[in-house]
C-alpha cells in the first residue's frame, strides 16, 4: 500500500525505521509519522503570564463547577474560583475578575461558563500565591485542581480512586505525542527527566500499582536517551512512531499486545494510561507544592521549522502565544487545536488556552487539504486497511452521509476514535470523519 | 396427419382444463379491491414525496378508501387534484389555504459576517456539528443547500448569495425541506401571507448587531406600530400573524434593520435574472 508522505519538517528516513520497526511495539494499521533527519528538540520555554486570561470552567465536561467569585471580585494566582465535586478550577493569575459570560462557546461548540480576567500587581504584594495546602498528599492532588490530562479529560483524584479500586498493576505513561515525535511530552522526558521520574513514583505510590511503563517513541531518541541513564526503575517500552499510537485504546493494544473489547477499559485489563505531563505537575504539587497554572503545549507549522515546546499561562488567548513565538497567520491559513489530522480548527484568534489544548498546529493556505464536495467513494478500501480500530470507514461515513444512522450504528459508529486516517489516505478526499461526527451527534441527538 | 391431429387435440383439451382450472381459481380466491384506490391512485401526481404523512401515493389512495384519510392531505397537487378526489370519493370539496416555504433567513454572503471559510462535508447538519457553520450567526441559514436537496419538486436553487430561493409556483408545500433544515430557516406559511420578519434569531440585538446587518434585533417597535395587532414577539423574535395581517406596511417602514419584508414584492420570487445568468 502506498501512503502519500506527509507534509512535514524532515524527510523519512525509510532505513532507520524500518529497522526499529522490527522491535518497536505497535498496532495494526495507521499511518506512519514523519521522522525528521535531526533530533534535537529546542528547549521547552516559559512564556509569560497574560495580563487577561479567559478561563472557561470546563476542565472536565461531566462535572458542574460551582462559581466561587463574583464579578469585580480580586483574586490571588492559585485560588479556587470554581469549585466541582472532585476538582477545582484555579485561578491562573492575580487580578480582578473583569467579566463572567454565562454562555462562552468552546471551539467544539459547547457552552459554558468562562470568567474573564485582568491582571493587577498592586493588590498583593507579599503572600505567597500557591495554595497548594499541607495536608495528606491525596489532598494536595485534589487541592492542585490536577487533571489527568489525556483525551478524556478526568480529575486525578477520580483517576486514582478508580485504579486503586480496581487494582491496576501497571501504570503506563504515556510520553507519547499527537502527531510529533519531538513533541511536548517527549521534551518533558528529555529535559525535565527527575520532576518526570519523581511524579510516576509518586503516582506509583498513590494508586497502589506495582510497576510503571514509560511509553516513548522509538525514533525520540533523545527522550529514550535521557530516561535510560536516569537510572528509572520504570521499564521503559519504545514504541514505533504512528498515528494514532498516542490513543489511549492503541497504546493499551501497543504494550500489553492484546486487542480488547470497545466496552473494556484499560483499567479491566488491569493497566492504566496517564500522560506525561500529569506526572511531572504531580512531583510539582508534592515536593515543590506549586499549583498547575501552566500548560505544556506544542506549537507546529506555519512558519515555524520544528514544533515549539513552551509552558503557557491556562487562560492565555491563543493569539498572544503565537505572537509570542513570532509566528503569524496569514488571511486563509488554519489554526488547528489538535494534530493536523485530527484536530478542531478555531477560527477566533482569541480562544483561550485550555486543558484539554495540547497541540496548536498552523496549516499555511497552501498546505489546506481540500475536501471534495461531490466525490463518491469508489469503494478503493483504502480506508479500511488503515483504520486502526479496524472499522470500514467508508461504510460507516456512507450511511451517516445518507442518513441512515442505525445502520452506521450497528457497524460500530461508535467504535471510531476519529483519528482522520481515512480521510487522509481517501483518493477523492471525502470528508468522512465529519460524515462519522454527523451520525454520532444524530444519534445522540435522538436518544437524549 | 394423424399426430398433427392428435397433438391439436391433445393441447386444446389440455388448454381447456387449465382454463377451468383457472377460471375456478379466480372465484375461490377473489380478494375484493375498492376500485376507488386505483381511480384515486391515477388522480394523484405519484411524486410519492411522502408530504401528506404516507408512504408514497398508492398508499395515500388506500388510506383514503379504507381508513378514512382526508381526501385534500395531498399537499403536492393543486386544487383539481383535491377535486378529483374528492369526486371519487363522493365528497364536495372544501379547499383550504395553500401553504408554501419561505426562507426566513436574509443573512447573504454581504450582510451576515462569516467566521472562517467552511471546506468540508456539503451538509449542513454536518459543518453545523463539526464547526457550527462558517456564518456567526447561530440561528441562521448555513447556506450548503441541504433543502435545496431534499426538495422532490425541483422548486428550490441555491442563489448566488448563498440563501436558498424557493420558486412560489412549484413549491407544494410538501415540507421536505422543513425538515431537512438543521435549522429552522425554511418554514411555510399560507401564500397569501403578506408580510413576513425573515429571520430566526433569537439572540439578543446587541449580539444580533454583531453577526448580521439584517437580522432581527427584538426592539418589537413593530409590535408596537402594527394597527391591526398583528405582529407577536416570541423570545426576542418578531413574528407576523397572517391572520391578521392586512398588509399595509407600517412595519415595514418603522423595522430599523429591513428584516420585516413584503411578501407581495415580486423581488423575493426565485429571480429570473439568476437563472438566466447560468444559463448563459
Amino acid at each position: 500500500m502506498e501512503i502519500r508522505s506527509l507534509q512535514t519538517p524532515g524527510s523519512l528516513n525509510s532505513l532507520k525505521q524500518e529497522s526499529v520497526r522490527m522491535k518497536a511495539a505497535s498496532f495494526q494499521g495507521g499511518l506512519a509519522l514523519p521522522v525528521p533527519d535531526k533530533f534535537e528538540s529546542q528547549a521547552i520555554t516559559t512564556l509569560p503570564a497574560p495580563d487577561r486570561v479567559l478561563l472557561p470552567l470546563l476542565h472536565h465536561p461531566e462535572q458542574a463547577y460551582e462559581l466561587q467569585v463574583k464579578k469585580g471580585a480580586l483574586i490571588k494566582q492559585g485560588q479556587p474560583v470554581g469549585e466541582g465535586v472532585s476538582s477545582l478550577v484555579l485561578a491562573p493569575i492575580s487580578g480582578k475578575v473583569e467579566e463572567i459570560n454565562k454562555n462562552f462557546k468552546l471551539p467544539g461548540g459547547a457552552l459554558t461558563t468562562a470568567i474573564r480576567i485582568a491582571a493587577s500587581d498592586e493588590e498583593f504584594p507579599d503572600e505567597a500565591p500557591p495554595a497548594v495546602p499541607d495536608s495528606g498528599t491525596l489532598q494536595k492532588i485534589l487541592g492542585t485542581g490536577l487533571s489527568e490530562l489525556s483525551e478524556s479529560p478526568v480529575p486525578l483524584f477520580e483517576k486514582l480512586r478508580s485504579i486503586r479500586s480496581k487494582r491496576v498493576r501497571t501504570l503506563i505513561i504515556n510520553c507519547l505525542d499527537e502527531f510529533f515525535i519531538q513533541g511536548r511530552s517527549a521534551a518533558l522526558a528529555s529535559q525535565h527527566t527527575p520532576d518526570l521520574l519523581a511524579g510516576i513514583d509518586l503516582l506509583v505510590q498513590y494508586s497502589g500499582a506495582e510497576s510503571a511503563v514509560i511509553t516513548v517513541y522509538a525514533e525520540s531518541a533523545q527522550a529514550l536517551q535521557s530516561l535510560q541513564e536516569s537510572g528509572t526503575k520504570c521499564h521503559i517500552l519504545p514504541v514505533k512512531a504512528k498515528h494514532p499510537q498516542h490513543a489511549e485504546k492503541l497504546l493499551v493494544t501497543a504494550v500489553t499486545g492484546r486487542e480488547y473489547d470497545v466496552d473494556l477499559t484499560p483499567e479491566d485489563l488491569g493497566v492504566s494510561v496517564i500522560s506525561a505531563e500529569t506526572a511531572y505537575w504531580v512531583s510539582r504539587a508534592v515536593n515543590r507544592r506549586e499549583a498547575a497554572l501552566d500548560k505544556l503545549l506544542t506549537v507546529a507549522g506555519g512558519s515555524l521549522k520544528e514544533p515549539r515546546n513552551c509552558f503557557v499561562r491556562i487562560g492565555t488567548p491563543l493569539q498572544e502565544v503565537l505572537t509570542h513565538l513570532g509566528q503569524d497567520i496569514a488571511d486563509g491559513d488554519k489554526v488547528i487545536l489538535g494534530g493536523p489530522l485530527s484536530g478542531q480548527a478555531v477560527s477566533d484568534p482569541d480562544t483561550p488556552v485550555t486543558q484539554q489544548t495540547h497541540l496548536v498546529f498552523i496549516q499555511k493556505k497552501t498546505d489546506l487539504h481540500v475536501f471534495s464536495q461531490d466525490a463518491v467513494c469508489f469503494k478503493c478500501g483504502l480506508c479500511v486497511q488503515i483504520c486502526p480500530m479496524r472499522l470500514m470507514p467508508f461504510l460507516i461515513s456512507g450511511f451517516s452521509e445518507g442518513g441512515l444512522y442505525d445502520l452506521a450504528e450497528k457497524n460500530s459508529l461508535f467504535t471510531c476514535i476519529e483519528c482522520g486516517c481515512c480521510a487522509y489516505v481517501c483518493p477523492v478526499n471525502i470528508p468522512m470523519v465529519q460524515w462519522i461526527q454527523l451520525g454520532k451527534s444524530a444519534i445522540r441527538a435522538q436518544r437524549s | 396427419m394423424i399426430p398433427i391431429l392428435t397433438a391439436i387435440g391433445a393441447m386444446a383439451f389440455l388448454g381447456l382444463l387449465l382454463s377451468i382450472v383457472l377460471g375456478l381459481a379466480a372465484k375461490v380466491f377473489y380478494v375484493y379491491v375498492d376500485p376507488r384506490i386505483e381511480q384515486i391512485c391515477d388522480a394523484l401526481p405519484g411524486a410519492n414525496c411522502g408530504g401528506c404523512g404516507y408512504a408514497g401515493c398508492s398508499d395515500f389512495a388506500e388510506a383514503i378508501v379504507c381508513l378514512g384519510a382526508s381526501p385534500d392531505g395531498c399537499v403536492a397537487a393543486g386544487a383539481s387534484t383535491t377535486e378529483a378526489v374528492c369526486s371519487i370519493m363522493g365528497l364536495s370539496a372544501g379547499l383550504g389555504e395553500r401553504y408554501v416555504a419561505r426562507i426566513f433567513c436574509q443573512g447573504d454572503e454581504q450582510k451576515a459576517v462569516q467566521r472562517f471559510d467552511y471546506n468540508g462535508a456539503l451538509d449542513c447538519a454536518a459543518a453545523i456539528v463539526s464547526t457550527g457553520g462558517d456564518k456567526a450567526c447561530e440561528f441562521g441559514c448555513v447556506g450548503l443547500g441541504t433543502c435545496v436537496r431534499a426538495c422532490p419538486f425541483d422548486a428550490m436553487e441555491m442563489g448566488g448569495n448563498r440563501l436558498p430561493l424557493v420558486d412560489q409556483n412549484l413549491c407544494t408545500g410538501c415540507g421536505n425541506c422543513v425538515q431537512a433544515c438543521p435549522r429552522e430557516i425554511p418554514l411555510l406559511i399560507p401564500i397569501s401571507q403578506k408580510t413576513a420578519n425573515l429571520c430566526s434569531s433569537h439572540e439578543a440585538g446587541k449580539t444580533v448587531k454583531q453577526v448580521c446587518s439584517i437580522g432581527c434585533i427584538g426592539c418589537s417597535v413593530c409590535k408596537k406600530k402594527c394597527p391591526e395587532g398583528a405582529v407577536d414577539m416570541e423570545d426576542k423574535l418578531a413574528v407576523v400573524n397572517p391572520a391578521h395581517c392586512t398588509g399595509q406596511g407600517v412595519c415595514l417602514e418603522k423595522c430599523p434593520t429591513g428584516s420585516m419584508v413584503s411578501l407581495q414584492s415580486p423581488a423575493l420570487e426565485k429571480p429570473e435574472a439568476s437563472s438566466a445568468q447560468e444559463t448563459a
